[in-house]
């Protein structure tokens, strides 16, 4: 019994084999967080590109550049209304002039919702 | 002869292999899921219905245009609010067979004169009313109006008094898709 004992005690193979083993489990633990946060990644980016108002925002534009030029003695009136039908979404929008030259108008469009606040100026020829 | 330095060198290998494919696996895992939230709904049914309302937003001399069809909505009319045909042609064609849909319109309701406006309230109205289901979803274009083209019949029709220069009307057109 007593020679046994010692034997056992004297072999230091099964110490290697915890040593590896706790080495291997933080391999596997750490991947598995890296999985955790990529399988997160995808589902955030995924979401922000699905939720982002892209139409909104573009249609904003199309009427800044195209509708706001015509009507610029009444551009308190268009944003009144703008603002009226995005409120019952619960979003904001505007299009206002910020600047004006002989030639052109530097307009600055705005869209916000609870998401995404958008912020954009540029210049529209008279 | 001694192989066993050539074994372990391949089995170095393997391991290390492993270990990459491993690594490219989780790296490239990144999933893309396709929306399950009720806000989005079937994200290609909101963009086909987009793409339906900007195509149709065109200058208003074309008879199927959404302005077109806005300007010519006339309270005495039999059939109001009943849109025009060439634009109700050109809107299912555009949403194929496949998609059912419901047409409404909702604009500002304004009083006042040349120096001061009121703005009231929402209006609606429904152009075609076709009951959704509940998965519908809901897309919308923003149109500008010019009171000088309206129709003294026009429920868009401000009520404004001395104001003789173009006035906007923004008028907004949703559109709520379904499919069958």
């Amino acid at each position: 019994m007593g020679s046994l004992n010692l034997r056992l005690i004297k072999d230091e193979k099964g110490q290697v084999l915890i040593i590896f083993s706790l080495l291997i489990a933080t391999v596997i633990a750490s991947l598995s967080i890296l999985h955790a946060q990529n399988l997160l990644a995808g589902v955030e980016s995924s979401r922000a590109l699905m939720v982002f108002p892209k139409e909104d925002i573009r249609n904003l534009k199309q009427i800044a550049k195209n509708e706001l030029p015509d009507y610029i003695v009444f551009e308190d009136d268009l944003n009144k209304q703008i603002e009226m039908i995005y409120a019952l979404r619960g979003a904001y929008g505007s299009v206002k002039k910020v600047y004006e030259e002989y030639n052109y108008y530097k307009i600055r469009v705005l869209f916000s919702n609870s998401e995404v606040e958008y912020v954009d100026t540029f210049i529209v020829r008279k | 002869m001694n192989n066993k330095a050539q074994a372990l060198t391949l089995e170095g290998v393997t391991a290390a292999l492993l270990l990459l494919l491993v690594l490219y696996t989780l790296f490239q895992s990144s999933l893309v899921i396709s929306p399950v939230w009720s806000e989005l709904g079937d994200a290609q049914l909101k963009q086909i219905g987009y793409d339906t309302l900007r195509v149709l937003d065109r200058d208003e001399s074309y008879n199927d245009s959404l302005k077109y069809m806005l300007y010519h909505l006339n309270k005495t009319d039999p059939e109001y609010p009943k849109p025009n045909e060439e634009f109700i042609n050109s809107l299912e064609t555009l949403l194929t067979s496949s998609i059912r849909y419901r047409l409404e319109v909702s604009w500002t309701n304004i009083t006042g004169n040349s120096t001061l406006r009121n703005f009231n309230f929402i209006e609606n109205l429904v152009l075609i009313n076709n009951t959704p289901t509940p998965d519908a979803v809901m897309v919308s274009r923003l149109v500008v109006l010019d009171n000088r083209s309206l129709t003294p019949s026009s429920p868009f029709m401000p009520n404004l008094d001395n104001v003789t220069s173009s006035y906007p009307i923004v008028v907004e057109v949703r559109l709520i898709l379904w499919a069958v």
